[in-house]
């Protein structure tokens, strides 16, 4: 509002914790020059200012408040921008945007064609910021979420690729007859081509709908920019298109105006300049979509349909309908709508396309389901505890769409370049023709050369068609596409297909830091280990087995010596609430053992338990326990400590007085450790392990993993400033660990990974996140990061290869030696085929695959879902 | 209202821009120009067609200049 000469604007505030922040905020804008009036509102969060534009703004207002410890908070509205799809569009919009009054930061992103604007409500509204955009020359929505903004985005593409298509009908025949029209008096053409054909004023009538039908919408679109003050690629085309065609009609109807006479009329210049260029855009808006498959595939996941049950009725509703706590059938072969947990029922679900694994995994009740993953077998029922953008699809389909939108370091060199380059390509078009003009034309011009793939003498144009021609040559030639879309497009294919293989990157800069790694360092607990400790190794005392004096006091029939042990040494610990107690019942039950209860049990605190079975006693514990019961353990002792030395925990059982065995427990490796970090060695990475265990336990482990350091004894507060000693040592580190339990070390070193994060992938800290407790994923990171930056690399090599070559010989730098120049129609055409290359070249990162998922399929290398005394690093040792 | 003003200022600064590169585009072609008739032997057509071309390019690369330099200075 404005009254008189102030004016009125509404803007939110954060921080404000009481009554009393009011008085500060005011007293902090009253003090300001041009304030003529400040109200706070605590309870809306908004302070309501007036104030004279000629002496204050908005941003000396958000100071003031800023100043007194509070912050002005701007609305943040996203957008798709339909045709922004170079670095040079982000930074027209990005200008367009800024120079609007209220707008605080604009964060385009040509790779997804969408712009986050921060602006300040109450002085710009999203309409003016969309009329804004559309006044750039740009189609604008506001963005839509998951499968809306798939079809809308598919639309627009298809409608792109139509548009474009059409104009290629029209601009190629017409081209051509153009082409065989200018050439008609060569080779044996003048037998086939009509005389009327090579007339100037045919030419002239099939050039102009060319220029006006397909090329109008370059003129449209640079005018639009301009009009903001921004120049952008369509600015090349039109200046080059226009001044061919401006030419070839002085040339046709006033000959004599000395701009090269009537054979030098630059038609078909303008006509294939138009093709190539729009043959260009054609072939752009059908690749476009490739680079981002793998999302589009993501969305495609979400189900339209769920079938639940309410009011005792099995209704069918639309997927995004479902509510928590909605009880959701699935039958064999429909996908999974939402999230939830079964609760009746039994099938296997293939996840594969959210973690990349490639076996079903069975479901059972209590189990959880991903919405979006295909039930195979069996029926069931599930509880929802996730729906909407809760789910783990719409999370990871967050977590993509965001990594794609951000940016990497080395695409802040080819945005610059792209950025500044238009106006560049226009000073050396300028200089190009003042050269030409004053000195090349003079010094080096003969006029028996011909520009390729021109039929004119050049003798026939004189100096200003000849110095304008080179000057067109070089707007086209130089057109930055090519480097503006070489590391987007790259980044968005690999993002993808880590994607594929349950790997998120959560930006760009995650995908170069990656494949830039010195060192990996990998937390034990939970990481290199299953984190819970399980029984390895039982060992049975000489002579002791059922059929031995002691052993048949215990009425347990048909069990052999180890399980015996097993079963004694769960009974003992059965209502034991240690860790390692827990563990050996579990391993007891899990080889099939039923542990009854025992008659009495003692725990004898740092020394094991006592209990009583079936009229006998039960030891279980350490050597001090023993030896103070008189239980003679010596001849075991070398196997307990041998145990020790492999860093497990070894506890001896008696039974009546007498030794019965030792069972050994201890943490695990996780499946694939060892494999991952032999794959990491042949990588060149050094790989450490850091745990609180004392270093015998933590060196036992990384001796089986084949660990290059290990950092024992850590605090779980001191990681990260173990991982701070390590980059100072001026080493690039990950850090693989549990993405809460780990969050401080996950983020300071260089990349961190969070693994097994399963569903709930938001929590997470890291940089990059594994959906799977797989560590070869940790592995599959690292190709994928290394494979999308070497693509990347080429990109960028061949497009600033292009520019750096194209731009001389368009200059006319071969003239002079080999009578040679380029012609704005090879011009186009080089041009094009620079994006398309580049294009090209980044798909063929689809076909990537990494060592270990190609190798994946190897048989024996799949977990077996049963446990037994052989699997998983548990085994049975007999003496 | 807040964006009547912006328009008003915005109106000053496009003025005062345009006014710049304008001049300064003008200037380039009576560089041209002067620099054609030093080096001498030119068609007039050609010397206008130069001016004409120099002059449109020079509008192109410092249009954008001077307007968002204006702009600029206008927000701070």
């Amino acid at each position: 509002m404005k009254d008189g000469k102030t004016t009125k604007m509404t803007l939110k505030i954060a921080g404000m914790s009481c009554a009393s922040c009011v008085a500060t905020i005011e007293g902090a804008l009253s003090n300001l020059n041009g304030i003529s009036k400040a109200q706070v509102n605590f309870a809306a969060q908004k302070a309501q200012v007036e104030y004279d534009p000629a002496e204050t703004n908005l941003e000396q207002i958000a100071r003031a408040i800023e100043g007194v410890g509070y912050e002005v908070v701007p609305d943040e509205l996203s957008l798709s921008v339909f045709g922004m799809r170079s670095a040079h569009c982000e930074g027209v919009v990005k200008e367009g945007l800024e120079n609007l009054a209220g707008v605080v930061r604009v964060e385009p992103n040509s790779s997804t064609e969408t712009a986050s604007v921060w602006y300040h409500a109450g002085i710009v509204s999203p309409a003016e910021i969309k009329e804004t955009i559309r006044d750039l020359g740009y189609d604008v929505e506001e963005k839509l979420e998951g499968r809306a903004a798939l079809d809308r985005e598919r639309e627009a593409r298809q409608r792109d690729i139509r548009h474009q298509g059409f104009w290629m009908l029209v601009s190629w025949p017409l081209a051509f007859l153009i082409m065989l029209g200018t050439f008609r008096e060569y080779w044996i053409l003048p037998e086939f081509v009509p005389e009327f054909l090579g007339d100037k004023f045919t030419l002239f009538v099939f050039t102009t709908p060319v220029v006006f039908g397909p090329g109008l919408q370059f003129f449209i679109n640079s005018w639009r920019g301009l009009k903001h003050g921004v120049t952008d690629m369509n600015l090349l085309y039109a200046t080059g298109i226009g001044a061919a065609y401006l030419i070839g009609v002085v040339n046709t109807f006033w000959p004599d105006a000395g701009f090269g006479g009537e054979k030098a009329v630059f038609f078909e210049s303008a006509a294939l300049l138009t093709a190539f260029i729009v043959l260009g855009k054609w072939l752009e808006a059908l690749t476009r979509g490739r680079t981002s498959d793998a999302i589009r595939r993501l969305m495609a996941l979400q189900p339209k349909i769920a079938r639940v049950i309410r009011k005792g009725k099995e209704i069918e509703l639309p997927a995004d309908e479902v509510l928590v706590d909605d009880l959701v059938i699935v039958r064999p072969g429909e996908r999974i709508p939402v999230d939830g947990v079964v609760i009746e029922g039994y099938s296997a679900v293939d996840e594969s396309m959210l973690t990349g694994e490639s076996m079903p995994v069975e479901k059972k009740t209590g189990d959880q389901v991903i919405g979006g993953t295909m039930n195979k077998t069996g029926a069931f029922r599930f509880r929802a505890t996730k729906v909407g953008r809760e789910t783990a699809l719409a999370q990871i389909i967050h977590l993509v769409e965001e990594a794609q939108a951000s940016k990497a370091p080395i695409q802040k060199l080819a945005d610059k370049v792209a950025g500044h380059f238009i106006l560049w390509v226009h000073v050396l078009a300028l200089s190009v023709f003042f050269f030409w003009f004053f000195v090349g034309y003079w010094r080096f011009f003969d006029p028996q050369s011909t520009f390729l793939l021109t039929p004119y003498a050049l003798g026939e144009i004189g100096v200003f068609g000849f110095a304008i021609l080179i000057s067109i040559s070089v707007l086209v030639i130089s057109c930055p596409c090519a480097v503006g879309m070489a590391t987007p497009s790259a980044m968005m294919a690999g993002t993808g297909k880590a994607a594929e293989h349950g790997v998120l990157f959560k930006g760009a800069d995650a995908i170069e830091a990656t494949s830039k790694l010195d060192a990996i360092i990998f937390d034990k607990t939970g990481t290199l280990t299953k984190g819970e400790p399980s029984v390895t190794d039982v060992i049975v005392a000489q002579g002791f087995d059922l059929s031995s004096a002691e052993g048949s006091k215990f009425k347990v029939q048909g069990l052999e010596g180890e399980k015996a042990v097993l079963l004694l040494a769960a009974v003992a610990e059965k209502n034991s609430e240690h860790p390692l107690g827990e563990a050996i019942v579990r391993g007891a039950k899990e080889r099939g053992l039923e542990v009854p209860d025992a008659d009495r049990f003692d725990s004898i605190p740092g020394h094991g338990v006592e209990a009583e079975w079936q009229g006998r006693k039960i030891l279980l514990g350490n050597r001090k326990l023993m030896k103070e019961r008189g239980v003679p353990f010596e001849a075991l002792l070398s196997q307990a400590e041998a145990l020790e030395n492999d860093g497990k925990t070894a506890m001896l059982v008696a039974a009546e007085g007498k030794p019965a065995g030792i069972i050994a427990v201890a943490d695990t490796l996780k499946d694939y450790s060892v494999e991952a970090v032999e794959e990491l060695h042949r990588l060149g990475l050094e790989v450490l392990m850091i745990t609180g265990d004392n270093r015998r336990t933590a060196e036992a482990i990384a001796r089986k993993v084949k660990i290059d350091r290990v950092l024992a004894e850590v605090l779980p507060q001191d990681k990260a400033e173990k991982v701070k000693e390590l980059q100072a040592t001026g080493k690039r580190v990950a850090m693989v660990g549990d993405g809460v339990n780990d969050a401080p070390a996950l983020a300071q070193a260089n990349v961190g990974i969070a693994i097994g994060s399963g569903t709930d992938v938001a929590k997470e800290t890291g940089h990059v996140i594994l959906i799977k407790e797989d560590l070869r994923d940790v592995v599959v990171a690292m190709e994928v990061a290394k494979a999308t930056m070497r693509k990347v690399k080429q990109n960028l090599f061949w497009a600033f290869s292009y520019n750096v070559a194209s731009i001389p010989i368009g200059a006319g730098l071969l003239y002079p030696f080999f009578k040679l120049v380029v012609s704005p129609e090879l011009a186009a055409l080089l041009m094009a085929v620079s994006s398309l290359s580049v294009t090209l070249n980044t798909l063929l990162l689809k076909r990537f695959a990494p060592t270990l998922k190609r190798e994946k399929a190897l048989p024996g290398k799949t977990p077996s879902l049963e446990p037994s005394f052989a699997g998983h690093g548990s085994e049975i040792r007999r003496r | 209202m807040e964006t009547r003003t912006a328009s008003a200022v915005d109106k000053n600064t496009l003025r005062l821009s345009a006014l710049c590169y304008t001049g300064t585009s003008l200037t380039v072609v009576v560089l041209f120009v002067a620099l054609g008739q030093i080096v001498g032997g030119y068609p007039t057509p050609a010397v206008i067609g130069g001016a004409i071309w120099s002059f449109i390019l020079s509008m192109i690369v410092t249009m954008p200049l001077y307007t968002s330099y204006f702009r600029r200075r206008r927000m701070r």
